[in-house]
Formats: structure tokens, sequence, C-alpha cells
């Protein structure tokens, strides 16, 4: 038995107003009678006939004491401890769906308080660890004893926009169980089940309309997909432009059903935001957005008069190539990628990505080495940028007259043991050198000559429209280097700044994010992209069993609140002691 | 005090109780004793002491011998009128009454020739020296309006204490029997000393039908003890029982030694109920 609130003590104030009420109340009837003869031997032949006759006098007494007593018991909110002992696990489902509402309360919220009647039953000694299941688990709170901090961590979940890592929070549960005896995993979730561990399932089966995607072609015309989890229904599709409403539309969909409309939009958007206009059981995938890519044009400055170089760089048509020569290249500005053909300036451009063919000096940490004849074929090294960067290359017959071996960086081709083309990354700037001169060898004749270069060009300056797609919340974002950026930072949706590092993980949020380049006497570049809820959250038709030992009991194994019973009690109380009171007046 | 019309009304009656005289000062009342009366009733030799006006000369003349001749006289008897004056008494009426009742039975005792002496029972025990004569009601009067109801009765010890001379006659008892140790022993005693007892029972309709409710503190009026009661139907059903036994018990035992048993109610008029109840049990006519 426990006391979830031993503030009500003070109840037990009101046995101490009541003996002295009936005490004044007894100084306030007095009666002088010529004699007590008659009523002692009333009272005397009364006693013989009840022996329970003297309880009797004051059973309203009694009574109102009970009655009192009870009250503060109810005041002081009795418990008896039930449910789960000792150690317990408590692993949330924090996925989107978590944030389906019924009657009031999201699942979330009543997976808490199913969590907190199991708390509450808790004794002290007990010790819980709050595991959240969100894209990512995450552990709360670690084995507290502290049972209000527990509430605490509890009440303080909130469901995010992405999925929920169920298995991975049930298997580091169950890796704790391991060197815990008897450890309690309880889960709540509405869809998670399993054998082994408590489940708890929260909610019911909801019908729900969901924005599956949204785009938007150059024609003016915004593409949205929407799919009915639920019963036969209309939906109303609203479309705002910049912030403007453009176009609406409205579509019958069949229970089940997937459907898609056309909308217009004004060409020139650069936002654009779509969403359903009727209330369902999941607001958060009622909405879609889609952010226009801008495109950005590179500088790169060639230094040589390669024409197969110039011509293979020449493909990509957002990069505007410069022609000039080693020691000029140096003096420009704003370059964002120097071509070294053969010789190099006698101090490196401070800025801007770096390809450079058979230098006689050392580029980032690639240094040449002593030169070599030919020997073989080259092939591509194995690991994962090399493979990236040599990625529909055939390498045959390719010939190579002279080389020098290159040491440092990462091995993208290889003769035998030695490399013939690396690549490095220091301090967000990328270079790629080749350790031989395209005039020594056959490649700038073959077809893997473009497909190399462009696949260099793809890491060294990633193509701007497509730097960054969209994603669903939750997902981690690699930020895009720009070596002439002197701050690179992120916008989110709230309409909070963060300095943007290599990846951005705080994609919880909903809706636009925008990605801005500050350059030194530059205007800003930005790129913006969306991210949305999981799709696959949308689909809150079914809810999955409870299972296991707090399935069976329900709450009522959670520790139950006796609070109920005891006024129950006291209502029995009162009527008895009005049913009395009447039958003694 | 009783008014002069009353009283006047009282000259046509008299006590009727049976009482015999025991002899002294002539009275009314006829006597085993013999006297001078014209009732004749024997002949004894004369002795010296005699009262020689009582000689019969007749006698004397044919038997030359001194006869007395010896008639039935009318003398007084003693009427004793014990009052209870406890404190019980003066609740609700039952003083007045009580004071009322001695008043009347004085003023028919006195009127009548007897010889009348009032006790008072309980608190200091006080009672009149030996009234007789019309002329003594005021006395009788006066002692009573000077009792002021006090103290506990103890009804057996009270009355063996009192200085009752052992002979014939007449004792009337008025008391509300609210004593602890019982009146039985009291009224045989009454009776050991040759009198004729008579047990006049007052009490107040109050005490027939209390008036109370719910949880109450009752103070007995003598001793001052109390008794927190809760008043319940089953409660007043034991007091009704335990009034019936008292008042069944009192009466039953009057009864059995012929003793004079009559209640009255404390609100009752004494110039026309409560007569009219002493008539109808005979104790007046």
């Amino acid at each position: 038995m426990r006391f979830l609130f031993p503030a009500g003590a003070w109840g037990f104030a009101a046995l101490l107003v009541i003996t002295a009420l009936y005490l004044l109340r007894r100084r306030s009837e007095s009666f002088t009678v010529p004699s007590l003869l008659l009523w002692q031997r009333a009272m005397a032949e009364q006693q013989a006939m009840k022996p329970f006759q003297k309880l009797k006098k004051n059973i309203l007494f009694f009574i109102q004491m009970a009655l009192a007593l009870l009250l503060a018991l109810a005041l002081m909110r009795p418990a008896v401890s039930g449910g789960v002992r000792g150690e317990t696990v408590l692993i949330f489902d924090l996925s989107a769906s978590m944030q389906a509402r019924e009657n009031g309360l999201s699942r979330l919220e009543l997976a808490q308080r199913r969590a907190d009647a199991l708390v509450d039953g808790m004794r002290e000694g007990d010790r819980v660890t709050v595991l959240a299941a969100g894209d990512r688990v995450e552990i709360k709170l670690s084995r507290s004893g502290d049972l209000s901090r527990v509430r605490s961590a509890i009440d303080g979940l909130q469901a995010g926009n992405g999925g929920a890592d169920m298995d991975g929070a049930v298997s580091l549960a169950q890796a704790m169980a391991r060197d815990i005896e008897g450890l309690n995993i309880v889960a709540f979730s509405d869809t998670y089940a399993a054998s082994d561990i408590q489940a708890v399932r929260t909610g019911t089966p909801a019908d729900n309309r969901a924005l599956l995607s949204l785009s938007v072609g150059a024609d003016g015309q915004a593409f949205v997909r929407v799919a009915n989890y639920g019963r036969d229904a209309a939906v109303t599709l609203e479309c705002s432009a910049d912030g403007e409403l453009c176009d609406m539309a409205v579509l019958e969909l069949a229970e089940g059903e997937t459907g898609s409309a056309l909308l217009r939009v004004p060409a020139d958007s650069e936002t654009v935001r779509v969403n359903i206009a009727e209330t369902d059981a999941l607001a958060a995938d009622n909405t879609r957005w889609y952010a226009a890519r801008q495109a950005s044009v590179y500088r790169a400055a060639l230094c040589g008069d390669n024409v197969f170089l110039e011509k293979a760089v020449s493909l990509r048509d957002d990069i505007m190539l410069l022609r000039t020569t080693a020691r000029e290249a140096a003096e420009l500005e704003n370059i964002d990628l120097y071509i070294f053909d053969g010789e190099l300036p006698q101090a490196l451009p401070e800025h801007g990505a770096l390809i450079c063919l058979a230098p006689d000096s050392a580029v980032l940490d690639i240094a040449p080495g002593n030169a070599a004849e030919y020997g073989g074929n080259p092939r591509a090294d194995t690991a994962d940028l090399a493979r990236r960067l040599t990625q529909n290359l055939l390498l045959e017959d390719i010939a190579i007259r002279r080389y020098t071996p290159l040491l440092g960086g990462q091995a993208v081709l290889r003769l035998g043991d030695e490399v013939l083309l690396s690549v490095a990354e220091e301090d967000g700037r990328k270079a790629a050198v080749l350790g031989f001169d395209l005039h020594d060898s056959n490649l700038p004749m073959k077809g893997d000559f473009p497909v190399l270069v462009q696949n260099l060009l793809s890491w060294l300056l990633p193509d701007s429209r497509q730097a960054i797609q969209d994603g669903t919340c939750g997902q981690m974002i690699a930020i895009p280097a720009d070596s002439r950026a002197v701050r690179t930072d992120v916008v989110l949706p709230s309409g909070k700044t963060l300095a943007a590092e290599q990846t951005l993980e705080d994609t919880a949020d909903q809706g636009i994010y925008t990605l801005r380049y500050t350059y030194d006497g530059q205007p800003d570049r930005l790129s913006r992209f969306a991210m949305h809820m999981e799709n696959a959250e949308s689909d809150v038709r079914s809810v999955g069993p409870s299972s296991g030992a707090v399935a069976l009991g329900g709450t009522a194994n959670a520790g139950r609140e006796l609070t109920p019973w005891a006024l129950l009690a006291c209502l029995a109380l009162l009527l008895l002691e009005w049913e009395v009171s009447r039958r003694v007046a | 005090m009783l008014s002069e019309g009353f009283l006047r009304r009282l000259d046509a009656l008299r006590l009727t109780l049976r009482a015999p005289a025991q002899g002294g000062a002539g009275g009314l009342r006829r006597s085993k004793a013999l006297g001078t009366s014209v009732e004749f009733s024997d002949f004894r030799e004369y002795a010296p002491g005699d009262d020689p006006r009582r000689l019969d000369w007749n006698a004397y003349a044919r038997f030359d011998r001194l006869f007395l001749k010896l008639f039935m006289e009318e003398q007084e008897t003693q009427v004793n009128i014990l009052l209870d004056a406890s404190t019980s008494m003066a609740e609700r009426g039952k003083w007045e009454m009580a004071q009322g009742l001695a008043q009347l039975f004085g003023y028919l005792a006195l009127r009548g020739g007897d010889r009348v002496t009032l006790y008072a029972l309980g608190g200091d025990g006080r009672y009149t020296p030996s009234l007789s004569g019309r002329a003594d009601y005021m006395r009788a009067v006066r002692f009573l309006e000077d009792i002021r109801p006090a103290g506990e009765l103890r009804l057996c010890r009270d009355v063996q204490r009192l200085p009752v001379k052992a002979g014939r006659g007449i004792t009337l008892l008025i008391t509300d029997l609210m004593s602890p140790d019982g009146h039985e022993k009291a009224l045989q005693s009454l009776q050991y000393r040759k009198q004729e007892v008579t047990l006049l029972h007052v009490l107040s309709p109050w005490e027939m039908e209390p008036e109370l409710e719910g949880m109450v503190r009752l103070i007995d009026s003598e001793t001052g003890e109390n008794r927190e009661l809760l008043i319940s139907g089953d409660l007043m059903k034991a007091y009704h029982a335990a009034l019936e036994g008292l008042l069944k018990g009192a009466e039953t035992f009057c009864h059995d030694r012929e003793m004079g048993y009559i209640r009255l109610l404390s609100d009752m008029d004494i110039e026309v109920e409560a007569l009219r109840a002493l008539s109808r049990v005979g104790i007046v006519g």
C-alpha cells in the first residue's frame, strides 16, 4: 500500500474536529430531572436486553469518525502496489503515428498515462530506465530509483515525425537484461508487438488521409499524391505558393485508395505548400512542402591547353570554364575549381578545389614519388570513395608510357602497388591528383576519360540542383562542403539557425530547411530542401495487440489506485449515517 | 394556602380513614378507650384516683359499693402527615401539590378534633409539635410554607428516624417515591408502629411522559449525578417499563398490606380533580 499524495494526511484533522463537535454538542443538551432513578433502571434493563446498547449510543459518532477517516485516506490517494517490480525498462515508440489523436489524447499521451500508472504502482527501491525509440534510440533516463524523475522523463517525451527504431530499443533493453537479473521490459507502442517482452498497445484504429508526395515541374504544375487510410472521403487540397493561396482541388477517394491531383502554381515560385483542409487522426501528414532548387554556377580555371580536359569539364553546364595559366590563376578570385595541367604555381590558391595532372610538387598531402615506366593496366582501388569515383569505368586497354607514383591521399587508381590517381580532402578543400601527364597516355582517347572527369567533378563540385534531396524527418543530412564559404549554416523550419558541420542531425521538424553559404565579399548562396513525415507512419488503421504480463493485467496490474473505492465506501457510510440519524431522531 | 371558599367546602367533609382513636383529649372519633361519652360500655369498681364524677350513684344505692359507669369515649386521633421535601419534589409543580394536600389533610384533621403532626422528609427533617384545634391550622400552614424542598430523600432511613410514637394513628405519606432505598421498608416500618398508612404518590406529567430526544445529559436534581444518554425508542420503552414497575409495585404493595394508595399528578386542580380523586378512594368523605 502506498500513498500518492501523503499531504492528504492533514485530512485526519477532521477526526479532531468531529470529536470536538461531539463534545460541544453534548454540553449544550443538558436536562435536570427530578431523579435519575427511573432512567438508571431503564438503562439497566436496556443493557441487559442488548449487550451492544452502549455501542449503539455512540454509533453515529463512530460512523462519522469512520467517514472522516476514509475521506482523509481518499485524500492521500492510496494505491496498492502492483505490476512490475524491481528493475524495469520502459520503451516508448516515438514514431509519427504516436501523434494520432483520439478523444483529445494522442497515442503517446495515452502511453504516458499508462506508464505513469505503472510507475505509481512501484515501490521504493525499484529502478527504471526510459528508452525513447525515435529514428534513433535515446536513453532518457538510466536506472533511476527516483520515481518523480521517472515520471518527469516519461511526461517529457514527444513523438517525432519519423519512424521508431523499436527493434533497436528492444535489443538494447535485452542486452541490459543479460546483466540485470529479472529485468522487466515494457514497450509502449501502437504497432510494436513481441512475445518475449511486455508490450502495451496504445490507441485504437483510426481514419487518416495523408499527402505522400509533392513535386513541381517547370511548367508551373504541382503534382500531389494523396492516400486515404480510412473510409470513403472527399479530400480538399489547398495549395499555397510563397505563402499565397494559389489553387485548390477536391479529391474523392475510396477506402484505401491513393489518388493524385495537379495544382497550378506560379512558375517562379520558390516554395510551394499543399495541405489537406479536413481534420483527421494524424495532422502531421496533412501538409507537404516543395522547395525549388536554384542552380549555382561554378567558376573553374583551366591552366593549360589540354583540349580533352576542356571538353570533358565543359560537359557540366553549371561550370563556367576560364582558360588561363598557372601563374595567372593564382591571382583570379572566386574560383571554385583550379585545374593545373603539369605546372603548379609557386603557391597554391588558398581556396577552391584542385585537379592537378602530373604535379611537380605536393598538393595537400599528396606528393609525387619517383618517375617510373609503364608496366601494366591500371585498376580501381576497392575503397568506397574509389569505387564511387571509378563508377562506370571500363579501365581496359589503357596505356601509360611514363608516370609518377603518388604518395598520400586516398588511392583511386592503382598500377600494381603504386597509386596513379589519388584524392584528398583537408578542411573542406578537395583535391584530385593524377600521377601522369595525359600526353603520356591513351586515356583521353578512351571513353573512360570523360566519365572519370565527371566522377571527379561530381565529388569536387557537387551539382547544386541535386545537392540535398528532400528527405524524411529524423534522417541525417550530409551538408556539401564549399571551401570558399566562410560560414555555412542551416535555417530550420522553426526559424532557428544552426551552424552546419558536415552533417545535419536536427531534422525532427517538418518543413523547408535552408542551407546558407556565406562568402567573403560575395552574395550568400541559398539551397533549400524539405523534410517530411515518414509516409509509412500515416496508416494508423491497424493497432498492434498487447502482449505479456502487463497486457494480461492491463492497467489493473500496473498498480491500482484505491481512491475511487475509498470514496465509494465514504458514500456508503454517508448513507448509513443518514439512516441511523433518521432512526435515532 | 388553600382558599377560604375551599376551606368552607371542606367543612362539610371529614377524614374517613378508619384509624381508632387512641385516648387523650376528647375528639369526634369513636375510641376503643372507655370514656365519658353517652354510649354506655361497662361498669367497674372505683379505684382511688378515678374521676368521682363518673360514679354510678344508683349502683351504689343498690349494691353499697362504688362503681364507675364506663362509656365508649369519643377521643381524638393522631394524624401524621409525612411530606417528602427533597429536591425532587421541587420539580414541575409536585411541591405545590404536596403542600396543598398536606394543608387539606391538616385542616380536615384539626377540624375533626384530631391531633396533627407534620413531618418534612429529606432536607433537615423538621416536624411540627402536635397540633390540635382549628386554631393550629395556621401554624400548620406557616410550617408548610417555610419548607423549601432540598436534599436527598432516603425514604426508609428518614421514616425510621421519625419520632412517630408507636400507637394507633393515621399516617399520610406524600411523596414521589424517588428514593434509592425503596419504599417498602418505610411503609412497613409505619405499619409496625400501628399506623393506618395511606400513600399519596405525586408525580409530574413530564415524569409520566418525558419529552427528550437525541443525545442528552440528564442531571439528578437531588444528587447532581449525571448520565449521558442517546434517547432512542428502545430507551423510552425501557423508561416506561421502569415507571410502570414503580407505580404498579407501590400500588400492589399497599393493596396487599391494606394500605391506602392514590396516585396524583402535579397538574391536577387540588380543589376539584385531586379532591374528587381523594373522595373516590374513600380518604375523605
